[in-house]
């Protein structure tokens, strides 16, 4: 077990589960304070979605060309300052712009690092990702308490010694443009334009259908912190899954199996918790397609899901699925399209669930 | 849709639909450029 861990060098994931636990704590505290009061709180949220998501691919390429910035300490930074500037002035705007570059500044170089450092394994990339779920919940609890300033700013500061640990797990010297090759996991037989478009497209999806779930079972702070944490440990066991026993079949799990549990868990939060669980597992699977395409700019291949999930939950501030029978045939037919998109993606694999 | 902007006076409205222009613009140019950057990037590595 020890080996296995070693071999998937999730190291750099574990270093960056903290990173981005605190920075999704510290983004989604500020973010519920801005909305307090504020008369047009799906608009902030709706902006915060777009300039946190989306220059994640301009940001990443940045990132791609230049590796050896450490991106992560200057959106820490961005992050506090943005604290700063909410808590002192009425510059909501300013605070807002700088808490959102200061989080995908950290998103796109945890990406990168993990990417970079993982020899084509999922796992650190995974695990990495799932650090964000326990934030953002923590980040809505805490932000109903009234703390002081400096505690925020701490936390800030105590990944900063993360972050320029993980760097050095990234092999700079020679070959920086090849880290990413061996990320095989996208099909030979189709273009890949067609990849990209058929990887974003399930990232739009799985965005769209996690707010079309239907929890009628969480009505507690409990029950909630309980559905954001099976959340993140989906996410961060996707990637593990698959370098164990094979991204096609983490796809098909991820689909099919979690679809039932979903759609009949409405009252049974256990049932529902497992298909929650299950669900989050594609996020490795479509990653690892795209920086398979984009090999030699991971950050950029990153950027490409973040733009899906900008335009996939895009929609959920406008039009929302009332009927509980419609949602659920919705559901279906998006978990087909999502798995027909993923298996035409993905390459074979042989018996020992590794890309031929 | 309507009832999402029902609840605005005309001076909020006019500010949400500016501020949901200008975020949408700020969008489309970022993924025109993202767009770019992975055609570029195709093309290099198949060369």
């Amino acid at each position: 077990m020890k080996d296995m861990f070693r071999k998937m060098n999730i190291r750099t994931g574990i270093l960056y589960f903290y990173i981005h636990f605190v920075t999704e704590l510290i983004c989604f505290f500020a973010l519920y304070r801005y909305t307090e009061n504020a008369p047009v709180t799906w608009l902030l949220f709706f902006a915060y979605d777009m300039l946190a998501f989306a220059p994640q691919s301009i940001i990443g390429y940045i990132n791609d060309k230049f590796p050896k910035l450490v991106l992560s300490i200057a959106g820490l930074l961005l992050m506090s300052l943005s604290l700063i500037v909410q808590r002192y002035t009425e510059f909501v705007f300013t605070s807002l712009v700088l808490l959102c570059i200061g989080n995908a500044f950290v998103h796109v170089n945890g990406a990168e690092v993990t990417l970079r450092s993982a020899d084509g394994h999922l796992s650190p990339s995974a695990v990495f990702v799932s650090g964000g779920s326990f934030g953002v919940v923590s980040g809505r609890l805490l932000s109903s308490m009234d703390i002081p300033l400096w505690p925020l700013i701490l936390l800030a500061a105590s990944a900063i010694p993360f972050a320029l640990l993980a760097q050095t797990y990234v092999d700079m010297p020679a070959g920086i443009d090849d880290r990413c090759k061996s990320f095989r996991y996208s099909s030979k037989k189709i273009s890949r334009y067609m990849i990209i478009i058929l990887a974003v497209l399930v990232v739009m999806i799985r965005g769209y259908m996690g707010y079309g779930i239907p929890t009628s079972w969480r009505k507690t702070t409990l029950q909630t912190i309980l559905l954001f944490v099976f959340m993140g440990m989906g996410k961060a066991l996707g990637g593990i899954l698959s370098d164990i026993i094979g991204i096609r079949k983490v796809a098909f799990i991820s689909v099919i199996i979690a679809l039932p549990l979903l759609l009949f868990g409405d009252q049974n939060m256990y049932v529902s918790l497992i298909g929650v669980m299950m669900f989050s597992m594609t996020m490795s699977v479509t990653l690892a397609i795209l920086v398979s395409v984009l090999p030699r700019t991971p950050g950029l291949a990153f950027g490409f899901t973040t733009i899906g999930l900008f335009l996939g939950t895009a929609p959920i501030f406008f039009f929302r699925m009332i009927d509980p029978r419609a949602n659920a045939v919705m559901l279906t037919v998006l978990s087909l399209i999502c798995l027909g998109c993923l298996l035409l993606s993905l390459e074979k694999e042989d018996d020992h669930g590794r890309t031929v | 849709m309507e009832g999402l902007f029902d609840i605005y006076s005309t001076a909020q409205l006019y500010s949400v639909r500016w501020g949901l222009l200008a975020i949408l613009t700020v969008f489309a140019a970022i993924v025109i450029a993202a767009i770019i950057f992975a055609v570029r990037e195709i093309k290099d590595d198949t060369a």
